[in-house]
């Protein structure tokens, strides 16, 4: 529950996100996540830039090339990939 | 034409920062009601026949009042613990060698199971001994292996830790003194300023006056004084060696025939016997008793102070006095043996800890004579490798002989201290910011500024390598810019701490949930 996920097809609803929080939680934890949903919105009418370069707090920060992930080229999922794909630009 | 962009983690002082939950303490989550587990009412002929399961119970037995527990989810507690596990730097995280003389070696996972298994952790010391022969056995069998490794005659596993192990040794020298009619005379107890403060605690609790040898300019204890200190009123010496320093004395049996020569017991603090293993013995060096710390030397956990193991090993002459019960054969059978005539009574409730026994044992048998030896080579490979670069980073210098240490050594920032004001403090917060542990070393404060690191055999060079790369860059920033150094950490989960007296002051901190209320309406009170 500790992440906004902004929902799968159809993308009819713009901007979307879905929440879901199960029998599992209790009402303090919905609480908390919903204040901080309130606070985000908040920072988005008063600071919309706060927003827009997140994260600040986590491992990595914000990337700046924002199609990381649409591009195979750019990424790998195994071993064996990850070294052929990074020896490219050595070998060219 | 755009590519995949590699990853580089080729530096070698870690980028860290470690994660900062801002939780609640676990009493603030209470919500009356909340329950991790709810069972279903007991059903009517489980009741009929076993009653209501409170009534058995004799009512002075029974609580007037039920627990102050917090109330909370199942799912709310696991993310709190889990939330707070990433607040430490724990041992399984870290390059763990900066708490020299503790000798923080891997634990093999495996020997958890062990211990964790219903077979070990169902078993109740209550239990006859004719259903507990499993155990027994392996009680017995590191007894001849520790046997085998000290040079004594018999071994107990009763002690919890190294400070109890001590206390029992001192409480055995003077029952054996007394069984002679020599406790009034003897009541002196000679030790090494650079071996555990715990051994002249333990042996001043059991009443006696403590001497205290300090090196030469080598950081060897000085044989001329410990000559000049035996008399007819030594009950004993208490030494380690090698010392924190992690300088070892060759001359050992010189010591011990002097303390025999007077009449006192040797005995041998080898709670850390890291360096030594399959290398020497304590009864070849001439002591009458040693401990190992099974939680230092035989990698079981330390369980953040306890519960440990402190194994005791006697000369025959001294069995008598041990604490019982000692664990022997009896044909196929193993027994427990609490006939022993001059016994100095129980140091902790029936066995010690088991657990720890087994974990040991374990250990012992994967690595064979072979690999007990292997350790303590590769741990004083280990440490001369370090030692060797420490001594090459600006500022740092280990005090007296230059020659080899064995499996630890006690360094000092004298020098970096004298020239940048930034101190072994200083540094141990800024190591953190590196994601390692560092520790300023404990009592005796001889050394100044100083630190004890101790590699043990667990650790790669790459490890080792990492661990010198981030002191080396402290130190170069203490030359460059200090107050960076000085105003660690700053990637921790908490910031350094203004106030410098917290620890010093009982007043500003408290242990419980009880006091922290009663401290906090204390400080409300005040405010308002």
């Amino acid at each position: 529950m500790d992440q906004v996920w902004t929902s799968h097809h159809p993308y009819i609803v713009p901007q979307p996100f879905t929440l879901k929080p199960t029998e599992s939680y209790s009402k303090a934890d919905l609480d908390e996540y919903i204040a901080a949903l309130e606070q985000i919105s908040k920072e988005a009418y008063e600071n919309p830039e706060i927003v827009h370069n997140t994260p600040y707090n986590s491992t990595i920060h914000k990337l700046d090339k924002q199609d990381f992930l649409d591009n195979p080229k750019e990424w790998c999922i195994t071993w064996r990939s990850y070294q052929k794909k990074s020896m490219l630009p050595e070998l060219i | 034409m755009v590519y995949m962009q590699k990853i580089n983690r080729d530096h070698k002082v870690r980028n860290y920062h470690q994660a900062k939950w801002d939780e609640p303490i676990i009493f603030e989550l209470h919500k009356s009601g909340e329950r991790g587990v709810t069972l279903p009412p007991v059903e009517e002929e489980i009741t009929n026949n076993v009653g209501d399961g409170v009534s058995a119970i004799p009512m002075e037995m029974v609580r007037k009042k039920t627990p102050n527990l917090p109330e909370i989810s199942q799912n709310r507690v696991l993310r709190h613990y889990l939330r707070l596990s990433q607040e430490t730097l724990g041992a399984a995280f870290n390059v763990e060698i900066g708490q020299g003389t503790c000798t923080m070696k891997y634990s093999p996972k495996i020997n958890e199971m062990f211990a964790s298994s219903p077979k070990m952790s169902e078993l109740h010391p209550l239990q006859d001994e004719s259903t507990v022969q499993g155990m027994l056995e392996v009680m017995y069998k590191l007894d001849l292996c520790m046997r085998e490794i000290s040079g004594m005659d018999y071994f107990t596993f009763q002690p919890g830790s190294g400070t109890q192990s001590l206390f029992t040794m001192a409480s055995i020298v003077r029952a054996y003194h007394e069984a002679n009619g020599e406790g009034e005379q003897r009541n002196e107890i000679i030790t090494t300023i650079f071996s555990h403060p715990s051994q002249a605690a333990t042996a001043a609790v059991k009443g006696y006056k403590i001497i205290t040898l300090y090196p030469d300019q080598d950081g060897f204890p000085d044989i001329e004084k410990l000559k000049a200190a035996v008399s007819e009123r030594t009950a004993g010496f208490v030494v380690a060696n090698p010392e924190d320093t992690g300088i070892y004395n060759p001359r050992i049996k010189e010591f011990t025939k002097i303390v025999h020569d007077a009449g006192g017991i040797c005995y041998y603090d080898q709670a850390n016997a890291n360096g030594l293993l399959g290398i020497t013995r304590a009864k070849e060096a001439g002591f009458d008793m040693c401990f190992f710390n099974l939680h230092k030397t035989f990698s079981t956990p330390h369980a953040s102070g306890g519960p440990a193991t402190g194994a005791l090993g006697v000369v025959d002459k001294l069995k008598e006095f041990m604490p019982g019960p000692l664990v022997e054969k009896q044909g196929e059978n193993y027994r427990l043996n609490d006939n022993l005539k001059h016994s100095i009574g129980k140091v902790r409730s029936f066995q010690g800890v088991p657990q720890t026994v087994l974990r040991a044992y374990a250990w012992i048998r994967a690595l064979g004579a072979e690999g007990l030896k292997d350790v303590a080579k590769i741990a004083v490979l280990n440490n001369n490798y370090l030692y060797h670069k420490i001594l090459n980073i600006q500022g740092a210098d280990a005090p007296y002989i230059k020659g080899k240490r064995l499996e630890q050594v006690r360094y000092s920032w004298e020098q970096l201290t004298k020239d940048t004001g930034v101190t072994t403090d200083d540094i141990s917060r800024r190591m953190a910011d590196f994601a390692h542990h560092y520790w300023s070393s404990h009592h005796p404060f001889v050394v100044p500024e100083p630190f004890t690191l101790e590699p043990t055999e667990s650790l790669s060079k790459a490890d080792l390598d990492e661990y010198i790369a981030s002191l080396t860059h402290i130190s170069h920033e203490a030359y460059t810019n200090p107050e960076k150094v000085k105003n660690a950490p700053h990637n921790s989960t908490i910031h350094r701490v203004d106030d410098q007296d917290y620890f010093e002051n009982p007043e500003k901190w408290c242990i419980t949930w009880r006091s922290y209320l009663k401290k906090a309406n204390k400080t409300e009170k005040i405010n308002s």
